[in-house]
């Protein structure tokens, strides 16, 4: 216990005051993460609201499938079984001319089938594709079924639209990794800046005495402070822009649906932990080199 | 205790700056290191606190051969030396007393030992007012006392000394080498390289002089009247 109390108050010790007498550095480094993590939340935010977007619409991607008039019982049963074989169909629901009627009827809450001499509705399978890029193959092999007498989905429009959202969803991955790297390569060009600022007072604690691990994690200390703030600061920025963006959108353009901004926490989470493993490894790792350099003596 | 066998030092862009230096030092020996400058005196004392390995030849502490201590070894060796640099080297963001408290925290010395301990040094160099003082806040003198407070602060059984009175008045000089003494008689061995033949003379211990990287003269060899 003594000792974790003495390791404790000598490395609080030494990261207030490394940090107070090199303010300057450390500011600058703070800087260079925030904007860095701010933009790669934007990023993030950006694709994942149009992979969202991309989910809804596939959701919303249903073919109609209307039966022939004639077909009863046991034959929409057959044009049903055959529609299950169909690959990428993710649901199926039928339903028959007589139960349309009954829906108009109790959404408009009028009673009109007993005026009626024939059901002018027909039959109709709403058939739900998984993948948009499949809903040609699948519409095709529907019409071949026997009893379908004509299908209707926003072909083009359907097709254009994911392929877009195809492109821009690589675009935003291309960009984060990108940008992921060049955050590992400013924290590790920040994490040997510090090292080479430091150059003499690691090798005079050295030379008193100091064991690896006890000048490397006041070291690590300090970038992990960096890293916590850098990333509280760009994470609460873009998490206020966002919900004041959101509030906007959902109330003059409602028929787009953002992601709420508690999903980014988790994202948040993740990128923190990462981070947070690659700064103790990176930092370690520089230290290590130039310690055993000064201890094979060069 | 201390032994060198045989130990040539080349610099890295090919200065030659010890040649074949021989010598053994007992524990508990007091010994000056003499020399013009650019002799090699601090070239030789580097070699024993190991900032740099010998070129060629041997150097043994206490019997093992420091070029075989693996780097993690190293830390390790250097706590049972005391060393005062010829140039300080204080980290600049610590006061006086973090510094000085600095060897003892990196053997995990428990808190109230540690001030203690730094107080006690503190007040033998004469630094205790000034013990919130950052070093550039010292005079050199002043700088050079913490520097030796440090030195002795975790009981080293060898104190190194590069020019301790270099940046001393006389009476801080003498003062000092009374430290210094004072460390010796409880049993420290002490080297101390030095351009001071008055304090030399004085104190009439053991002299290595060196010359141009060459020992030239071992005063417990063959008496000592050069000068
Ligand atoms: N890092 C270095 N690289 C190359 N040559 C060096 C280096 N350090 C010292 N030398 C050379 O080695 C020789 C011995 O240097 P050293 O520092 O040991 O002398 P010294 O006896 O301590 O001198 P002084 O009394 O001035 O402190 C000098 O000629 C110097 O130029
Ligand atoms: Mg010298």
């Amino acid at each position: 216990m003594k000792y974790l109390e003495t390791i404790l108050i000598s490395f609080t010790r030494e990261v207030i005051n490394s940090i107070s007498k090199n303010l300057g550095m450390f500011f600058s480094a703070l800087t260079t993460t925030s904007l860095s993590f701010l933009v790669l939340y934007l990023l993030l935010i950006f694709y994942f609201n149009i992979e969202n977007i991309q989910k809804k619409i596939i959701n919303q991607l249903t073919i109609h499938v209307y039966l022939d008039k004639d077909i009863k019982g046991e034959k929409v049963r057959e044009v049903i079984y055959q529609l299950e074989r169909i690959n990428d169909i993710v649901s199926i629901q039928y339903i028959s001319s007589s139960e349309a009627l009954r829906r108009i009827e109790k959404e408009l809450n009028i009673d009109i089938s007993k005026d009626l001499v024939v059901n002018p509705l027909p039959n109709i399978v709403y058939v739900k594709v998984g993948d948009p890029r499949k809903i040609d193959d699948v519409a095709n092999n529907i019409k071949k079924i026997k009893g379908v007498k004509e299908i209707d989905y926003w072909q083009e429009y359907v097709k254009n639209l994911s392929k877009i959202i195809d492109i821009l969803n690589k675009i935003f991955i291309f960009l984060i990794v990108l940008l992921s790297f060049g955050i590992l390569t400013i924290i590790s060009n920040t994490v040997k800046m510090t090292i080479l600022a430091r150059r003499n007072e690691i090798r005079i604690m050295h030379l008193v005495g100091a064991p690896n691990w006890f000048i490397k994690y006041p070291l690590i200390t300090e970038g992990i402070i960096i890293l916590f703030l850098s990333n509280f600061f760009a994470f609460y920025f873009v998490k206020i822009f966002y919900n004041v963006f959101s509030n906007w959108i959902f109330s003059n353009a409602s028929f787009i649906s953002l992601i709420p901004s508690d999903f980014f926490n988790t994202i948040r989470n993740y990128i923190i932990l990462i981070s947070f493993i690659l700064i103790i490894f990176m930092t370690s790792n520089t230290i290590e080199k130039y310690l055993k350099k000064l201890a094979q003596g060069e | 205790m201390l032994e060198f066998q045989e130990v040539s030092y080349i610099y890295p862009n090919g200065h030659r700056a010890l040649s074949n230096i021989n010598l053994l030092i007992e524990k508990g020996e007091f010994v000056f290191l003499v020399g013009h400058t650019g002799a090699g005196k601090t070239t030789f004392l580097k070699l024993i606190y190991r900032e740099i390995l010998p070129t060629t030849g041997k150097i043994f502490f206490e019997n093992q051969d420091i070029s075989l201590l693996t780097p993690k070894q190293v830390p390790y060796y250097r706590r049972r030396l005391g060393i005062v640099f010829q140039d300080f080297k204080l980290l600049n963001y610590k006061t006086v007393f973090y510094n000085v408290s600095y060897p003892l925290e990196v053997t995990l010395v428990p808190f109230n030992e540690t001030i203690r301990r730094v107080m006690k040094v503190l007040k033998i160099v004469g630094l205790l007012e000034k013990r919130n003082f950052y070093p550039d806040e010292l005079s050199g003198g002043e700088q050079q006392q913490v520097s030796i407070a440090r030195a002795i602060v975790n009981n080293p059984s060898i104190l190194i000394a590069d020019e301790p009175t270099g940046n001393l008045d006389e009476k801080s000089a003498y003062k000092v080498m009374d430290i210094i003494q004072e460390i010796n008689n409880m049993g420290t061995t002490v080297i101390v390289s030095t351009h001071n033949l008055e304090i030399v003379r004085k104190l009439n211990k053991r002299v290595i002089h060196l010359e141009n990287g060459y020992l030239k003269n071992d005063s417990k060899i063959k008496e000592y009247f050069v000068l």
